[in-house]
C-alpha cells in the first residue's frame, strides 16, 4: 500500500509541474505576451514599461525560474486589473463554485443511482426505458441551453425560482440542476451497465444456485459491487463539474470561479487567467489522487499494478 | 449475423462481413435510423444552406427586429422562427450555422484522430522514453478540466475557424492517444503480428497493414462521439464569445446574443440551442448504433 501511495503522489506532483509548464508557455506561445494583455493602440513606451513591470523583458528561462519560485512560495502572481494577489481573489470565489458543484453532484446522485439500479435489475422494463431516455438526454442536451430553458420556464413564466445571482438558498436550485443534468445521464448509464455486468458474473450465479432469493441477491451481492466503479466516476464527475460550471455560472451570473475566469478573459487579465487555470487543475489533480487512493483501498488488486 | 456468408454468395458482389453486419444493425435499430435521418438533415442544411435559407443570414432589417416566430400572434410567415435584435432571420442563421458546427466537429475530430493515433501508435510501438513523453502529454491535457483547457487555449489562439478546429484537434487527442497506445500494446503480442515480424516485416509495413485495420471500427465509434462533443463545446465557446468571429452565423454566437434577451425574447436563444441538441442527439444515436454494430457485446452495456 505504501509504495502504491508513493507512486500516486509522485504522479500527481509530476502532473502539477506539467500544468505549470504548460500554462507558462501557453501564454507565451503567440510570441508576444504583451500584445495579449495591453490594448492594441497602446504606445510603444507603455508596452515597454509594462513588459519591464511584469518581468517579460527577461530571458525566458529567467522568467520561468522566477515563476516556479513564486508558485513554490504560494504566490500565483498579482491580478492586472485588481492589483492584488490572484490567490486572494480566487479564494473569495472558490466556495460558490464548490457549492454549485456539490449541489449538482447531489442532484445527479439522488436521482441517478436509484434509477440506474432499478433499471439494471429489470432490464427492458418501463423503468429501464425511462433510464435510457434520461441517459441519452443528459448526453445530448447542452447544459448552458438547459439553464436558459429553466430560466425562461421557472423564473420568467412561473416565477417560482430566482433566475440570476446567489442571494437565497433557492438561487442554487436552477444552476445545480442544469449543471448536474449531464452527470445525471452519465451516472444512470454507468449504474445500469454495472448492475448488468454484476448480474452476469460468476459469483452471482453461484449465489443464485445456492438458492439466495432475488431481494437478497440485489441487496447483498449486487449493490456492494456496484459501489466500486461509482467511486472513480464520482471523482471524474467532480472535475467535469468544475469545468462545466464555467458555462452555468455565466448563464446564471453565479459569482464563482467560472464567472471570474470569464471576466478575466474579457479584461485580458492574463495573470488571473493563468492563476485560475493552475488552481482548478490543482484541485482536479488532488481529487483524482484522492479517488485513486480510495480505489486502491477498496480494491486491493490495484495496489500491485 | 451468422448467415452473413450465405448472403454474400447471393449478392451480386461479395460483401464484407462488416458491411453486412452494419446494414443488419441499422435495420434492427430504430435509434440508428432516427440518428441517420437527423444527421442527413443537418448535413444537408450545411451543404445546401443558400438554397434552404429564406434570407441572407447577415441581412439586417431594423423594421423587423425581434419578430417572434411565425406561430406567435405577432409573428409573420416572412420569418419562420422570428428575428434577432438586428432583424436578421433566425431560421436562415440556424441553417448557415450548421456549417460552422459540422466543419468544427468533422475536421476537429479528424485532426484529433490523426494526431492522437499517430502519437499513440508511436508510444505503443516503441514504448520506453517515447511512450513516457507521449503518455505524459496525454495525462497532462487530461488533468486540466476539459472546458477550462479549451477556454484558455481559445483565448490564446484567437477567434478564427481554423484556430477553433486546431484547438479541438489538440485538446481532444488524448482520447485517441490512449486508445491507439493500448491497442498496439495488446496486438503487438498477438501471433499474427509476431509472425509478420518474424518474416522480416518492418513497423512501416506492420502498422498500416496489420494494426490500423483492426483499429478502424472502434476508432470510427470514438470519433463519432467526439464530433458531437466538439459541436457541443464549440457552441459553448461561441456562447462565451470565444469561438468564430461574432459576425459569422454560428449556433454559439446566436446563443451568445440570445442570452441577453432571454427574459424578453426567449426564442432567440431557444432555437439555436434546439439545433445543437437535435444535432448531438442524431450523432449520438448514430454512434450508439455504430458501436453496437461493431462490437455486439457492447449493446447491453448501453
Amino acid at each position: 500500500m505504501l509504495s502504491y501511495v508513493a507512486s500516486k503522489l509522485l504522479e500527481s506532483l509530476a502532473l502539477i509541474v506539467g500544468v505549470l509548464v504548460l500554462v507558462f508557455f501557453l501564454v507565451r506561445l503567440t510570441g508576444d505576451p504583451v500584445a495579449l494583455m495591453v490594448p492594441k493602440d497602446a504606445p510603444q513606451e507603455q508596452r515597454e514599461t509594462f513588459a519591464r513591470m511584469m518581468g517579460l523583458d527577461q530571458p525566458l528561462p529567467v522568467q520561468f525560474a522566477q515563476y516556479i519560485a513564486d508558485v513554490a512560495r504560494g504566490d500565483l502572481g498579482d491580478s492586472l486589473r485588481q492589483r492584488r494577489p490572484t490567490l486572494d481573489i480566487i479564494r473569495e470565489r472558490l466556495w460558490p463554485t464548490v457549492q454549485l458543484a456539490l449541489g449538482a453532484l447531489a442532484f445527479a446522485m439522488t436521482i441517478a443511482i436509484p434509477l440506474g439500479l432499478a433499471a439494471g435489475l429489470n432490464p427492458d422494463g418501463w423503468i429501464d426505458r425511462i433510464a435510457r431516455t434520461v441517459g441519452l438526454a443528459g448526453q445530448t442536451i447542452p447544459n448552458y441551453w438547459l439553464g436558459m430553458l429553466l430560466i425562461v420556464f421557472f423564473a420568467v413564466e412561473l416565477r417560482w425560482l430566482p433566475a440570476f445571482g446567489r442571494d437565497t438558498a433557492a438561487s442554487l436550485v436552477l444552476p445545480a440542476v442544469s449543471l448536474g443534468f449531464a452527470g445525471l445521464g452519465q451516472l444512470v448509464r454507468l449504474t445500469r451497465s454495472t448492475v448488468l455486468d454484476v448480474r452476469r458474473s460468476d459469483y452471482l450465479r453461484t449465489a443464485r444456485s445456492k438458492g439466495v432469493h432475488a431481494t437478497g441477491l440485489a441487496w447483498r451481492h449486487v449493490l456492494p459491487n456496484v459501489a466500486i466503479p461509482l467511486i472513480s466516476v464520482l471523482g471524474i464527475q467532480f472535475t467535469y463539474l468544475l469545468g462545466g460550471s464555467v458555462y452555468i455560472e455565466s448563464v446564471f451570473a453565479w459569482p464563482g470561479l467560472g464567472t471570474l475566469l470569464e471576466g478575466a478573459i474579457r479584461d485580458t487579465d492574463f495573470p488571473l487567467v493563468q492563476a485560475i487555470t493552475v488552481f482548478i487543475a490543482f484541485i482536479a489533480i488532488s481529487v483524482h489522487l484522492l479517488t485513486d487512493l480510495l480505489y486502491g483501498w477498496v480494491d486491493p488488486r490495484l495496489r500491485i499494478a | 449475423m451468422t448467415h452473413a456468408s450465405g448472403e454474400a454468395s447471393m449478392a451480386g458482389r461479395p460483401k464484407s462481413r462488416t458491411e453486412n453486419r452494419l446494414l443488419h444493425g441499422l435495420m434492427r435499430s430504430p435509434g440508428g435510423v432516427v440518428g441517420l435521418i437527423l444527421v442527413v438533415l443537418v448535413a444537408s442544411a450545411a451543404v445546401f444552406a443558400p438554397w434552404i435559407a429564406t434570407h441572407d443570414p447577415g441581412q439586417a432589417d431594423f423594421f423587423a427586429a425581434r419578430t417572434p416566430p411565425a406561430w406567435h400572434p405577432e409573428g409573420s410567415l416572412e420569418h419562420l422562427l422570428g428575428t434577432d435584435q438586428l432583424g436578421q432571420d433566425l431560421f436562415s442563421r440556424i441553417v448557415y450555422g450548421a456549417r460552422v458546427s459540422l466543419l468544427v466537429g468533422v475536421f476537429g475530430a479528424l485532426s484529433a484522430v490523426t494526431l492522437g493515433v499517430t502519437l499513440g501508435l508511436l508510444a505503443g510501438w516503441f514504448e520506453g522514453w517515447v511512450d513516457r513523453i507521449v503518455s505524459g502529454f496525454a495525462n497532462l491535457l487530461l488533468s486540466i478540466p476539459y472546458l477550462v483547457l479549451v477556454i484558455v487555449v481559445a483565448t490564446v489562439l484567437g477567434r478564427s475557424l481554423v484556430n477553433v478546429i486546431l484547438l479541438f484537434g489538440i485538446t481532444s487527442s488524448p482520447v485517441f492517444i490512449r486508445f491507439a497506445r493500448g491497442e498496439v500494446l495488446r496486438m503487438k503480442r498477438l501471433a499474427f503480428v509476431e509472425a509478420a515480424q518474424a518474416l522480416g516485416a518492418t513497423p512501416v509495413w506492420v502498422v498500416p497493414r496489420h494494426l490500423l485495420p483492426n483499429l478502424a471500427g472502434p476508432l470510427a465509434t470514438l470519433a463519432t462521439f467526439e464530433i458531437s462533443a466538439m459541436i457541443f463545446y464549440e457552441a459553448g465557446l461561441g456562447f462565451l464569445g470565444l469561438s468564430v468571429p461574432p459576425e459569422v452565423p454560428s449556433w454559439g454566437n446566436m446563443l451568445s446574443l440570445g442570452r441577453r434577451f432571454l427574459t424578453t425574447h426567449p426564442w432567440m436563444a431557444v432555437f439555436p440551442g434546439l439545433a445543437i441538441a437535435v444535432t448531438t442527439l442524431g450523432i449520438n444515436l448514430l454512434g450508439d448504433w455504430l458501436r453496437d454494430a461493431i462490437d455486439p457485446r457492447a449493446r447491453e452495456r448501453g
